[in-house]
């Protein structure tokens, strides 16, 4: 699409047209290990795109997220958040695939088939409970858990916080999309926009108490933001390395449980 | 003089000895936040003005939680060039901030309820898996880090998809130090004196 196309070269042209933070000098070996963890060199140029994004934000999609969130009770709002989490599940298995983890792909291909099916269509996400919880799973991941490490701190326009590697995921998910693939036509281009644009609500939408919760508490968001993501990003990834879900399938906890008594 | 059968014999009983002890903080610390998660959620769930809500909590807090710990942990490598009445003025805001924090957000736990998913070992510390059940919200989870070198059992950290509260707050208060010169610790104290205010107007 091209508002990706769009996307992906902005954000790689960034750093050319980047202000860059000056880091602290040798002589304050605290200050600067402090500097390279942070690793966000382009903190200047970002800051501007945070306080930016924030504005337009806070005239589009937050009063969106807050209709949605008034028109619509929770029950129905997680139907919708399940339905795109379905959409999601080839490019999510694909990912557990490059990745690996059998076990994990094994429980995305589950949830897509349960929840296709008994699910309706994914309105429910029945394979949760019967024992396949739901996992994340995109080529940023995949690409870490190869071993490329994240690179510089990002926030970019409408993305949000990211990183070099989380943009190469970013745009590699959407290309891998398989209903991309599926040829173009006013339907099919219909549908696209209507799937970015309900999931960039939804995921406001879910996401709109902690948002303001951290600029209400926060006496820096941009660095809380910061700290938040790459530490959520961090959990995923060794979660994903080490192939663990976040619970053992109900089946699978069986037999070990006799054989213990 | 100890024969070589009985060191041979010592060593497992040591080890079991230490597991055992881990077993006992590990079982100690599901029990002590399985009793603090329902005494929350008593009070939030109950009935009461909220001004006695507040004061109930805090009570909580402060025994619970080992705030001045938590205080320390967040300045990081900027304690040790506060002076002592700077780091005096900082755990005092640092209390009154957590207090707030944690009182304020009452409202969203109402009818909630939780389950205690496994408790392990993390870091020297315990560290105690909860499902956060909440009427038309998806299932949270939460870890909450118990440690037991006080001698008792107190809440050092909370932990939520993967983000640490008090490495998160760490950063939070290391830009606002970094950014304001990186030497005085000042700054900080004057941001969350700001902060408060602005958060006890912003509930009335």
């Amino acid at each position: 699409m091209r508002l990706f196309r769009l996307l992906f070269a902005l954000a790689l042209s960034l750093p050319m047209l980047a202000a860059c933070a000056t880091p602290p000098p040798a002589s304050q070996p605290e200050a600067l290990a402090d500097y390279r963890e942070t690793n966000d060199p382009l903190e200047p140029t970002n800051r501007v795109i945070y306080e930016v994004s924030n504005d337009i934000a806070d005239v589009t999609l937050s009063p969106a997220a807050r209709a949605y969130r008034w028109a619509l009770p929770g029950g129905v709002r997680n139907s919708v958040s399940n339905v795109l989490s379905n959409l999601g599940s080839p490019v999510r298995f694909g990912n557990d695939v490059l990745q690996f983890k059998s076990r994990r792909a094994g429980d995305t291909l589950m949830r897509f088939v349960i929840n296709s099916t008994f699910g309706l269509g994914g309105i429910f996400d029945v394979a949760s409970g019967w024992g396949y919880p739901s996992h994340p799973s995109d080529f940023g991941m995949t690409l870490a858990v190869w071993g490329s490490p994240p690179g510089p701190y990002l926030f970019l326009p409408l993305l949000g916080p990211s990183d070099p590697r989380d943009v190469a995921g970013f745009a590699a998910d959407t290309a891998a999309n398989p209903v991309r693939g599926m040829g173009s036509g006013p339907g099919i281009t219909v549908f696209n926009w209507l799937t970015l644009g309900t999931t960039t609500i939804s995921e406001y939408a879910d996401n709109l108490p902690a948002i303001n919760e951290v600029k209400r508490t926060a006496l820096d968001p941009y660095a809380t933001f910061r700290s938040l993501y790459r530490q959520h990003r961090e959990a995923q990834i060794a979660a994903a390395k080490q192939g663990r879900p976040a619970t053992i399938p109900v089946w699978f906890s069986l037999p070990t449980k006799q054989q213990s008594e | 003089m100890p024969t070589r059968r009985s060191l041979f014999l010592s060593v497992p009983l040591i080890l079991a000895g230490t597991a055992a002890l881990a077993a006992d903080e590990a079982s100690m610390a599901s029990d002590f936040v399985r009793q603090t998660g329902d005494a929350i959620l008593k009070i939030v769930n109950g009935s009461g003005s909220m001004a006695d809500k507040r004061a109930q909590l805090t009570a909580i807090v402060n025994t619970a939680v080992d705030v001045d710990g938590i205080g320390r942990f967040e300045l990081g490598r900027f304690w040790p060039i506060a002076t002592p009445e700077q780091r005096q003025a900082y755990l005092s805001l640092f209390r009154q901030y957590l207090v707030f924090n944690v009182t304020g957000r009452l409202g969203q736990y109402k009818g909630s309820s939780f389950t205690i998913e496994r408790s392990e070992p993390l870091n020297g510390d315990i560290a105690v898996s909860t499902t956060i059940h909440t009427p038309g919200q998806p299932t949270a989870d939460m870890q909450w880090i118990v440690s037991f070198d006080s001698g008792k059992p107190q809440i050092v950290d909370l932990v939520a998809e993967g983000t640490s509260m008090r490495i998160t707050q760490r950063s939070d208060y290391a830009s606002v130090i970094t950014r304001n010169g990186g030497e005085d610790v000042q700054a900080l104290i004057d941001a969350l004196r700001q902060q408060l205010i602005r958060m006890q107007g912003d509930s009335g």
